[in-house]
């Protein structure tokens, strides 16, 4: 067998693979846990509203994913009971359900219950089960009990209000504003349109409504959840350690204020002509992966760390390399064929790692990858491993002992991941650009956080809690495949030369 | 046959070079010993002569080929045994030999069998599962010799290896470097045991300061060394010493002497020290010819 194809087989044969598999199962077992975490805590909102008409309590939910949208085929369980006291924690034992159902969601999500009863106060008491995702709990009214006092008939009663700002399209952080309301007994809205204005506030304390600021109308309430494109609001301009607010205000026809309440639409200032605030969180393979992707780019570098460290980190300190190159082997030739072992790793350890965390979506959330994702999520996270692994191996062949070289390895992968915020901070100080752009553009020289940019790219979405996408900042497709060619072939060319003249 | 030509070394940081212009020939069936004193430069020429590292200028060809620029082809003819051998404490004893034989195109069957034969041939026979960090010094002298032997190369660097080794294992290299030599071998042999290597040489290279000093064969190196009185006088005293100094360069050590560069035999000495009333316990012709002959060379006196 050809020398060189003997050492890649005998690294791939390695321990230090045995601990590339470890890491891997490590990425899988946490990608495993964050999805199934995402599914628990990002699951099926509800909204709804009770009311007593014609000698029957009447509850009408609504189950929505996390996109706004009706999810059908959601079966509740649905009980009522009469209590006394009108609390909460009524003194037992509770009389039996005078009524008890249970019902489906149909196409709309919604369903209504109707219990034959007198006037009086109930606890209603509802537990929900949705077998596409069996670790999706359910908010609101969709779980645990409330109570339906007596409502007087033929009065405008606030039943039920929520402001939302929705992602559409599962990958695009769109905003949307969702607006339930209902009239009284259950009656459609009418008269009742959305008013929005921004402020700007340096002590994060929204404004309580619209009044003596410049109002936006939004547009009129047209059923008991209505969706409004985002409003088309002029931009405030901050400074850093401001923040500005949308407040919404429900006014009905004769000009009442209704409802109100403001959302901090940003953290920074935002490029001209950005006007979408608000990033994607969505229980969805994609929404997971937004938050995901870090994880992503830290295991497969990891496993590239201990695989140089047996490899080359540990062999050039002690010596023992020497006892290799004694061989029919040239410096260059050794240094490719343990590079190639590792790039054979590292790829099938991010293979396996971007597949089981589709599978893990697709059991948990019912939604697989885009299939353009995967060959790029892999790309994406086998630059993060090689870039980071060609710094440790450039450290391990300027440095003769292990201390530097791994004292340099902790301290990159501590500082480009979990004290990264403070590298940002530094940035914006010296910089002075904000720091929606600051975070994306940081996140290219640090090679941790490559898969988060091309996440970020392929989704679309923005940095958290802020307007600005990738594209927006200049970082496009171009800017994406040549700095993570860059990041994969500067640090292995350096460290190739330097191994080729050391002894 | 391994030929340097002008072989220089140079590390960073350091003014002097380690080895400077060095011209050195170890012919196919010979022994060339190598000595000089700690940071001569031995361990650097045979470090660069196996390809392990590289030279600042200079050639090394190994049977015409050099290393440097071919050297997967000239690294087929060298075998190499370190001074100290360098492991991972994670090796064992066979999958290491098995790993080496591959870089030689040895299948691991072959390569693990020849690994057996080797290391039941060193006496660790019972050790192909051990871990290296678990041998004694003496049993990973013993292994570095199997990594050496694990393909049969016609020339061998050999540093230090007697250092460490037992009675056993020094007859054993003493035999195998011997062998190699009858068969037509090139034997670079780097040792401080000079006794030893005044009885296995051929030649013997002088470098001192990463130079060469000289080079001399066998009957040069017997007719170069001049003998050295050991003397045990029991009265010792002054005037014994102004006698001894008037027949050669006497040296003291509590009542022993040691007289060297004699012009007198060493029965004349000794008869006139009795007849001065000395009571002679002990007078002894040392053979430390190769030793002493280096010391004058670099002009350290004893």
């Amino acid at each position: 067998m050809n020398p060189y194809l003997h050492e890649i087989a005998q690294r791939l044969g390695g321990r230090s693979v045995i601990g590339v598999v470890v890491v891997a199962l490590l990425a899988m077992g946490l990608g495993l846990s964050i999805t199934y975490g995402s599914a628990s805590s990002a699951g099926i909102d509800a909204v709804g509203f009770d009311y007593y008409s014609g000698g029957a309590v009447h509850v009408d939910l609504w189950a929505l994913d996390e996109i706004g949208n009706g999810v059908a085929g959601v079966q509740v369980q649905i009980s009522f009971t009469s209590i006394s006291n009108g609390t909460y924690y009524p003194p037992p034992p509770l009389p039996p359900p005078i009524y008890s159902t249970t019902v489906t969601t149909n196409g709309s999500g919604a369903v209504a219950v109707a219990a034959p009863a007198p006037v009086g106060s109930y606890l209603v008491e509802v537990t929900a089960h949705y077998s596409a995702r069996p670790q999706a709990t359910f908010f609101g009214l969709l779980s645990g009990s409330f109570i339906v006092d007596p409502s007087p008939n033929g009065q405008l009663e606030m039943l039920g209000v929520a402001f939302n700002q929705m992602p559409v399209g599962n990958y695009v952080a769109e905003d949307r504003l969702l607006v339930f309301w209902a009239g009284a007994n259950g009656t459609l809205p009418t008269g009742v349109s959305l008013y929005a204005c921004t402020t700007v506030s340096e002590e994060f304390t929204p404004p309580l409504n619209c009044t003596g600021l410049a109002t936006t109308a939004v547009g009129p309430l047209e059923g008991y959840l209505t969706f409004f494109p985002y409003p088309a609001l002029p931009t405030p301009s901050l400074v850093l350690g401001q923040a500005s607010f949308l407040t919404l205000e429900l006014v009905n026809a004769s000009g009442a204020i209704l409802l109100s309440g403001s959302l901090q639409s940003d953290f920074g200032p935002a490029p001209a002509g950005v006007t979408a605030p608000y990033s994607l969180s969505v229980a969805t393979g994609v929404g997971v992966l937004s938050g995901y992707a870090v994880d992503l780019g830290f295991f497969v570098p990891i496993a590239g760390f201990v695989m140089v460290y047996w490899s080359t980190t540990r062999p050039r300190a002690s010596g023992s390399v020497d006892m290799v190159l004694v061989r029919p082997v040239t410096r260059r030739g050794l240094f490719l064929a343990r590079y190639a072992s590792l790039v054979i790793a590292l790829t099938a350890s991010a293979v396996v790692e971007v597949l089981a965390f589709d599978l893990f979506a697709t059991i948990l959330l019912g939604e697989t990858l885009p299939a353009s994702f995967v060959p790029a999520l892999i790309g994406g996270t086998l630059v993060a491993g090689l870039a980071f692994s060609g710094l440790i191996l450039l450290a391990s062949h300027v440095f003769r002992s292990t201390t530097p070289t791994l004292a340099i390895g902790i301290a990159i992968l501590l500082v480009t991941s979990l004290f990264w915020t403070v590298i940002l901070f530094l940035l914006l100080l010296s910089t002075g650009n904000s720091y929606p752009s600051v975070a994306l553009g940081s996140q290219l020289v640090a090679p941790l956080q490559f898969v988060s940019v091309v996440a970020g790219s392929l989704s679309r979405t923005s940095l958290f809690g802020t307007s600005v996408t990738y594209a927006s900042v200049g970082i496009g497709v171009v800017v994406v495949a040549v700095t993570g060619v860059a990041w994969v072939v500067v640090p292995a060319v350096l460290a190739m030369f330097r191994a080729m003249r050391r002894d | 046959m391994i030929v340097t030509e002008h072989l220089t070394k140079r590390f960073p940081g350091r003014h002097a070079p380690a080895v400077d212009d060095l011209p050195l020939e170890v012919r196919d069936g010979e022994i060339l010993g190598l000595v000089g004193l700690n940071g001569a430069g031995k361990t650097t020429t045979i470090r660069m002569a196996a390809g392990v590292a590289l030279p600042t200028s200079g050639s090394i060809l190994v049977d015409g080929v050099d290393i440097v620029r071919e050297k997967r082809a000239a690294s087929h003819g060298i075998a190499w045994v370190p001074e100290l051998f360098p492991f991972e404490p994670t090796a064992r004893a066979l999958p290491l030999l098995v790993y080496f034989g591959g870089f030689y195109g040895l299948n691991a069957t072959d390569a693990a069998r020849r690994g057996r034969e080797l290391l039941a041939r060193i006496g660790l026979a019972d050790e192909e599962k051990g871990y290296l960090r678990d041998f004694s010094q003496g049993m990973r002298k013993r292994f570095s010799l199997a990594s050496a032997m694990i393909v049969d190369p016609r020339n061998l660097l050999l540093d230090e290896i007697l250092n460490g080794l037992d009675p056993a294992g020094i007859a054993f290299v003493r035999q195998w470097v011997l062998e190699s030599r009858r068969e037509k071998k090139a034997v670079l042999l780097s040792s401080h045991q000079l006794t030893e290597l005044e009885a296995l040489a051929d030649r013997v290279a002088f470098v001192h300061q990463g130079r060469l000093l000289r080079t001399i064969d066998r009957a040069e190196l017997a007719r170069a060394g001049s003998p050295e009185y050991r003397i045990v006088i029991r009265n010792l005293d002054p005037a014994a010493l102004t006698y001894l100094a008037s027949v050669g360069t006497p040296r003291t050590e509590g009542t022993t002497v040691w007289l060297s560069r004699p012009t007198a035999e060493s029965h004349e000495v000794t008869a006139e020290l009795v007849r001065r009333g000395y009571q002679v316990v002990e007078c002894r012709v040392e053979t430390t010819s190769l030793e002493a002959y280096f010391l004058e060379l670099i002009g350290v006196a004893r």
